[in-house]
C-alpha cells in the first residue's frame, strides 16, 4: 500500500553501502584470482593456491574501498535531494564528483581536483548510459498513433469560455 | 758437432732478424718526416666516410614480408579496439549533454514544471510547503526518471509527462503536456496538479486545449462561431 512507503533517502544510504560492499567483494574477488593465479609459482595446485590468498588477503580491502564510495555518494545525493528538493541527474553528478573530492583529501588539494574531475565525469557517464538505456527500451514500446483523450480530470474545453472565478476551477472527483 | 751446429742455427736466426727490424725502423722514421704519407692517410679516411656513406643507403630491412603484414593487422586491430571504445564515451556524452542542456529535453521540461508548481499558492495550500519533487521510484529508491512520451500531433512535436510532488501534508501527481508553440518556444498545452489522497482535488495550472490549431477554418460570418469552436476542440 502506498500509505506505508517509506521516504527511500535515509534508509538508501545504508542499503547502497551495502550493495556498493558487495560489489566490492565479487568484482575484487574476481580480480584478484585471476592476479593471484598469474603471479604464482607453475603448477596448478600452487597457482590455485596463490588465487586464494590473494583472494583472503585484497578483497576486503577493495570492498571496504567499495563500502567507503558508495555510502559517501548516497549520503551527498541524499543531502542535495533534501536541500534542492528536486531529484535529476544533477545530483548524482555533483555527488560523484564531491565524493571523489572528499576521499582524496589526505592527498593535498591538487588530488582532491583530479579526483573530483574524475568522479564527476565517471558519474556523468554512468548517468548517459541509464539515459541510453531507458530511451532505448522506451522505443521498443512506442505507439505510433498519438494519444487522442486527454487526462478526464481536465474536464471539458469549452469551460475555459465560461464566467466562472478562478476558485471554481477546483472540482471535486 | 752439435752444439756447434746449434750454435750456427741461432747466428743464422739472428742474421735473419736483423734485416726485418732495420726496414720497419726506416717506415717508422719515413712516416714521421713524409709529409706524402700523411695525405695518403688522409685519402684513405675520405674513401672509407665514403665506403660508409653508399653503405647508409642500402635499406637495413630485411624482415620476411609475412611478418610486416602480421605486424600491420595487428596494429589496425588495436587502433579498431581504441576507436570503437572512443565512440562508444562520445555515445554517452553525447545522450547525458542532450539530457541536461537541451530545452526541449524531459529533464529541463520537468525542471521548469517543478517550479511553477511549487510557486502556485493554490499548490502550496493544498499540499504543504516547502513541496519536493521527484520521478519514478526505482528498485534502488533513486526517483531520478521522469516518465515521459513523444509523439506528433498536426505536424508539431508534443511530450506528455508526469511526476510527483509531495509536501508536509499531502502528495500530488502532476501532469503536463508541452508543444512547440508557433514562434519557436516551448508551452504547455495543459498543467494541473491532482491530490493523490483525500481530498482528491484538481488544481488546473494551465489549460490552452482551446487554442489547439483547427485543421479546418471556422466560418466568420456564422452566428454560431463559439459553438463551431467548441464543438471542434470536442471532436478532438
Amino acid at each position: 500500500m502506498e500509505e506505508y512507503a517509506r521516504e527511500p533517502c535515509p534508509y538508501r544510504i545504508v542499503d547502497d553501502c551495502g550493495g556498493a560492499f558487495a560489489m566490492g567483494c565479487i568484482g575484487g574477488g574476481v580480480f584478484q584470482a585471476i592476479k593471484g593465479f598469474r603471479n604464482a609459482p607453475s603448477g596448478l595446485n600452487r597457482r590455485l593456491v596463490g588465487s586464494i590468498i590473494a583472494i583472503k588477503t585484497r578483497s576486503p580491502v577493495i570492498a571496504g574501498n567499495f563500502a567507503v564510495w558508495g555510502g559517501m555518494f548516497s549520503t551527498i545525493d541524499c543531502t542535495l535531494v533534501h536541500f534542492r528538493k528536486k531529484e535529476d541527474p544533477w545530483n548524482s553528478i555533483i555527488s560523484g564528483a564531491a565524493t571523489g573530492g572528499i576521499l582524496a583529501a589526505r592527498n593535498g588539494v591538487p588530488a582532491m581536483a583530479g579526483s573530483a574531475i574524475i568522479g564527476g565525469v565517471l558519474l556523468a557517464l554512468i548517468e548517459g548510459v541509464g539515459i541510453l538505456f531507458t530511451r532505448i527500451s522506451a522505443d521498443q514500446f512506442k505507439n505510433p498513433i498519438p494519444p487522442a483523450e486527454d487526462p478526464v480530470a481536465l474536464g471539458d474545453p469549452g469551460r475555459n469560455f465560461s464566467f466562472e472565478s478562478a476558485s471554481n476551477r477546483t472540482q471535486y472527483q | 758437432m752439435s752444439r756447434l751446429a746449434l750454435l750456427r742455427n741461432l747466428v743464422t736466426q739472428r742474421q735473419n732478424l736483423l734485416p726485418t727490424n732495420f726496414a720497419r725502423l726506416k717506415c717508422a722514421a719515413a712516416m714521421h718526416w713524409s709529409p706524402h704519407l700523411r695525405q695518403e692517410a688522409s685519402r684513405d679516411g675520405g674513401g672509407s666516410l665514403q665506403r660508409s656513406q653508399d653503405n647508409t643507403q642500402v635499406s637495413t630491412d630485411v624482415r620476411p614480408i609475412g611478418e610486416k603484414i602480421k605486424e600491420n593487422t595487428k596494429t589496425a586491430s588495436y587502433t579498431a579496439i581504441i576507436i570503437a571504445g572512443l565512440g562508444v564515451t562520445c555515445v554517452m556524452f553525447f545522450a547525458i549533454f542532450r539530457e541536461l542542456f537541451s530545452s526541449e529535453s524531459p529533464n529541463n521540461i520537468y525542471a521548469d514544471a517543478l517550479r511553477r508548481v511549487v510557486e502556485d499558492p493554490r499548490v502550496q495550500d493544498a499540499i504543504g510547503a516547502p513541496i519536493k519533487g521527484f520521478g519514478e521510484t526505482s528498485r534502488r529508491g533513486r526517483r531520478q526518471h521522469v516518465a515521459h512520451s513523444s509523439y506528433e500531433r498536426n505536424g508539431k512535436p508534443h511530450m506528455r509527462m508526469q511526476f510527483y510532488v509531495q509536501g508536509l501534508r499531502n502528495k500530488a501527481t502532476v501532469q503536463l503536456e508541452s508543444r512547440r508553440s508557433d514562434s519557436g518556444k516551448l508551452e504547455y498545452r495543459y498543467l494541473f496538479v491532482q491530490l493523490d489522497h483525500y481530498p482528491r482535488t484538481t488544481i488546473i495550472l494551465e489549460d490552452n486545449r482551446a487554442f489547439d490549431p483547427t485543421p479546418e477554418p471556422a466560418s466568420a460570418g456564422s452566428s454560431f462561431g463559439n459553438l463551431a469552436l467548441m464543438s471542434n476542440s470536442r471532436d478532438k
